[in-house]
């Protein structure tokens, strides 16, 4: 299916008084209606920048340098702010780990329902009051009349999210843009909110776009998954294959950590990742047991393994071929 | 059978409020923990975990009931009598950084327990922190650094050895690891696994992380709403649980592998409030399985099978269903990766 929206060899640097650092490097990615990507990585690794570029969100000292952001045939990076108003949080909208803070406290959940339907088409009060029930009835919110009429300090997190959401499906949005939806959550209101997020992607073919770094999330609710690491994708691949035959060793690291079980063996791991990336050579190769000293000298590219699973190292070959144990 | 190193029983943590209300946080739990076991104490926001810890070391005081540490009664202590047994009970906190002092040096942060307790001698003490330092896999060049200097893991690790210091044989985690990325979570919990088994540490280890608590934790209790519905050892219960609350909690993890399938024992709604509790069983508005029983009367906690306690009036039902029944034999569901 035709991608919806098209990240290509995308560049945010962060000015610092030392010269620039690269923040994304060279992050291309893809997201077709109805399919969730999963983008995974540690704090710092670049995901919630990213999400933050796609709506033209970002602020000095951090800039987009380069790259391209197609949506619908336009290129989001280098719109006009006045054009770019016209699709963020409308066409494109974006949930965060902290969804009251998207509210505006001071109104009440109703007026703020109202107002974004009838921004986008003309119906009388009454209706658009209607029209606001349903949609949160429709993500899951009891007494949908009751909660109208309330503020958002009333609401707890998840109802929040859900507000946040139902908001979206008023503006008929096409992407989510969806950091961390389960941060602050408890799991079994988390739970309620990814179903809820897949429903909306299997019955109206919204594409999301879901950073998270519970991998457990990843292998459950999405289709494709990009791992990041200091500002770089390193792994991309379908969940089954990624899940089945992880390669970079970065991935096989996180896999082990996500593991409910200890694996006592593997416990050892080599200090945190760098804030930095490094100036040269694969910027995990700090981290690496299995790095050699080509690792250190110049970084590796994405190599494709197989249908859609793309991975940077240089011994990518050798993993996947089983010949060295990560 | 060897007497438990802590016994909470019947424990009640009241907070008033205004016009006569108060947040009913812990509803009578009454639990042990032995020495070097492990016990997590389970469930989501509001269900009590934090104030049941923060009773155990009476940093804040019970409304009632008792906390029984090596058999001495800690709620009716006197406050010199707690200072004493202060060294044999600490506390990690939830948030690494917050839980340093800014301006201190770390070797002062982590010296800091052994001066109030007086246990070792001025001009030994700095030994001590550096062989804490050691124990928790930090370089001792950390003594003369600030905490900012270090990262959220380190930090955490500069808190545990703070914790360990005065050499205690329990110690109260409360969200250890809830703070940090998944890499550095899992060598923290690897670490307190290590700790625990060289020091011979008992843990009450307060968390809503299940994948964590399976990790680490021997025996596990499962809090809703200020009360216990469930505890057991903890490979019994991620296996079978038994209570439609433990179930519905057990559920919702969401383990890294794709093939797993997911079951779905959904409760409606959200957690009611604790300043209002239900009456009955607190989760019989929520609850698929809910009955007039269950709302009548709070049920009885039963036992089933060895170390095994349900609160639930449909709990052996809903075992038969599931046609693996735990009985008092011992016959528990084989155990599985």
């Amino acid at each position: 299916m035709a991608a919806l929206l098209e990240v290509e060899d995308l560049q945010v640097s962060y000015r610092a008084d030392r010269g620039d650092l690269a923040i994304l490097n060279g992050v291309s990615l893809r997201v077709s209606p109805g399919e969730t990507i999963g983008v995974v990585g540690e704090s710092g690794s670049g995901k919630t920048v990213l999400v933050r570029a796609i709506l033209g969100l970002l602020e000095a000292p951090f800039s987009a340098d380069s790259g391209t952001i197609q949506f619908q045939g336009k290129n989001l990076l280098g719109m006009r702010e006045r054009d770019l108003a016209k699709i963020r949080g409308r066409e494109i909208s974006m949930t965060t780990p902290e969804p009251r803070k998207h509210l505006n406290p001071l109104i009440t959940i109703g007026r703020q329902m109202v107002s974004i339907i009838q921004a986008h088409a003309k119906v009388p009060r009454k209706e658009a009051i209607d029209q606001s029930a349903e949609l949160l009835r429709s993500v899951g919110i009891p007494d949908p009349a009751l909660r109208l009429a309330s503020y958002p300090h009333e609401l707890s997190g998840g109802m929040c999210q859900r507000v946040i959401i139902a908001m979206a499906l008023a503006h008929n949005s096409k992407i989510l843009l969806i950091d961390e939806p389960t941060a602050g959550l408890d799991v079994t209101i988390a739970r309620q909110i990814l179903d809820l997020i897949g429903d909306l992607v299997r019955q109206r073919q919204v594409a999301v776009l879901l950073v998270s770094r519970d991998l457990g999330v990843v292998a459950h609710y999405c289709q494709q998954v990009a791992v990041m690491y200091a500002g770089r994708i390193v792994e991309q691949a379908s969940v089954s294959s990624f899940f089945h035959q992880p390669i970079h060793p970065y991935s096989t690291q996180l896999l082990r950590a996500a593991a409910a079980a200890r694996d006592r063996g593997h416990a050892e791991t080599r200090a945190t990742a760098p804030l930095l990336p490094a100036d040269r050579g694969c910027a995990y190769a700090g981290r690496c047991a299995l790095a050699q000293p080509a690792c250190r000298e110049t970084a590796p590219a994405l190599e494709v393994h197989g249908a859609g699973h793309l991975v940077r190292c240089w011994r990518s070959h050798e993993l996947a071929r089983g010949g060295v144990a990560a | 059978m060897v007497a438990p190193l802590l016994t909470v029983s019947g424990l009640v943590k009241h907070f008033p409020m205004t016009r006569g209300h108060s947040v009913q946080a812990v509803n009578d739990i009454s639990f042990e923990i032995h020495r070097g076991e492990a016990l997590a104490l389970v469930g989501e926001s509001g269900s009590g975990k934090t104030t049941t810890g923060r009773c155990v070391l009476r940093l804040i005081e019970p409304t009632s009931g008792s906390v029984r540490f090596n058999g001495a009664d800690i709620v009716d202590m006197d406050q010199r009598a707690l200072r004493a047994i202060r060294p044999q009970m600490q506390m990690v906190f939830q948030e690494p950084f917050d839980s340093l002092n800014p301006r201190m040096r770390i070797g002062t942060i982590v010296e800091e327990p052994l001066k109030l307790a007086n246990i070792v001698p001025p001009g030994d003490r700095r030994d001590r922190v550096a062989e804490m330092l050691r124990l928790v896999r930090l370089d001792t060049d950390a003594i003369n650094r600030y905490p900012h200097q270090f990262s959220a893991g380190q930090q955490q690790r500069i808190g545990i050895a703070r914790a360990l210091i005065t050499g205690p044989q329990l110690v109260v985690l409360d969200e250890p690891t809830s703070a940090l990325d998944v890499s550095v979570r899992a060598e923290v919990l690897d670490l307190l696994s290590d700790l625990q088994e060289e020091l011979g540490l008992a843990y009450l280890f307060i968390s809503h992380d299940l994948t964590a608590v399976r990790r680490v934790c021997d025996r596990v209790a499962i809090m809703y709403l200020g009360r216990i519905v469930e505890t057991g050892e903890t490979e019994a219960i991620f296996e079978q649980p038994l209570h439609p609350y433990s179930r519905a909690l057990l559920s919702s993890v969401l383990y890294p592998d794709p093939n797993r399938k997911l079951t779905r024992f959904t409760l409606e709604g959200e957690i009611p409030s604790p300043i209002n509790l239900p009456r009955g069983c607190h989760l019989n508005q929520r609850c698929s399985w809910s009955e007039p029983r269950c709302v009548e009367a709070y049920p009885p906690t039963e036992r089933y099978g060895p170390g095994r306690e349900v609160s639930c009036y449909r709990a052996r039902e809903m075992a038969e269903q599931d046609a693996v029944v735990p009985d008092g034999g011992g016959t528990d569901a084989p155990a599985g990766a």
